[in-house]
């Protein structure tokens, strides 16, 4: 992830135009007294009235090294409440759909359908009938020749409370 | 519509970085009479601030200063 940051210098001139300049590539550490007193020094060299600065802060995540290739976002679309029942989970990752892993922790068995499209069902075990405890599930994707391995967790809240 | 021609007076700073990077800061409407000992004064306002925009190096000090016109010329193309 790359952090950039600018900050906005607003002032105005002697008609009360609105004036803003931006400076780039500042330090995203620098605190708002280091960016005031250098936005009130740099307006001290012209004629415009100072108003005030604004800091801006812009977060790129798809640089640097967040891989898409490692992504799977998981999301859970229903959950399950009682031994036997079936959770469903959406899988989004990149490029063709590829047969899943899924393992977990605890004493719980798995009935898996769908290992190899991008929507899991998942139906959850728990030594009989009745409610369930929540169940972590660890979802891995392979690694082929095109893609690395991707892993990721998702929860499934149980009845157990 | 006639071409339009505007001419705006800045003052043109030239930041120096750690790693030989330079940058300019342009201000528009500058005042009169700046000096030397004016720039030199914003050297510790931007140490800590600004950054080199290739390897966020650090700042090293304004380099050079100047008055600058900048003359735009907005041409006009819409059909004769």
């Amino acid at each position: 992830m790359s952090t950039k940051a600018s900050f906005y210098l607003n002032s105005k001139d002697s008609t009360g135009k609105a004036i803003q300049r931006s400076i780039t590539d500042i330090n995203p550490d620098a605190n708002k007294y280091q960016i005031v007193a250098l936005a009130k020094g740099l307006n001290a060299l012209t004629n415009n009235t100072y108003v005030s600065s604004t800091k801006v802060i812009r977060e790129d995540l798809q640089v640097d090294t967040d891989d898409p290739q490692f992504w799977i976002w998981p999301t859970l679309i229903t959950d399950v409440t009682e031994s036997g029942d079936s959770a469903e989970i959406e899988l989004n990752y990149l490029g063709d759909t590829r047969t899943v892993s899924v393992s977990g922790e605890g004493a719980m068995y798995y009935n898996i359908s769908g290992q190899n499209t991008k929507t899991l069902k998942i139906a959850i075990e728990e030594g009989g009938s009745g409610p369930i405890n929540d169940q972590t599930l660890v979802i891995t994707l392979p690694e082929t020749d095109k893609y690395k391995k991707a892993t990721t967790t998702v929860t499934i809240k149980g009845g157990k409370s | 519509m006639p071409d339009v021609t505007t001419t705006t007076d800045n003052v043109r700073l030239v930041a120096g970085f750690v790693d030989g990077d330079e940058r300019t800061i342009r201000m528009p409407n500058p005042r009169t009479g700046i000096t030397k000992a004016d720039i030199q004064a914003l050297d510790s306002l931007a140490t800590g601030v600004l950054i080199g925009d290739k390897y966020s190096s650090d700042f090293s000090g304004f380099k050079a200063a100047s008055y600058i016109k900048i003359t735009k010329k907005v041409f006009d193309l819409s059909n004769a």
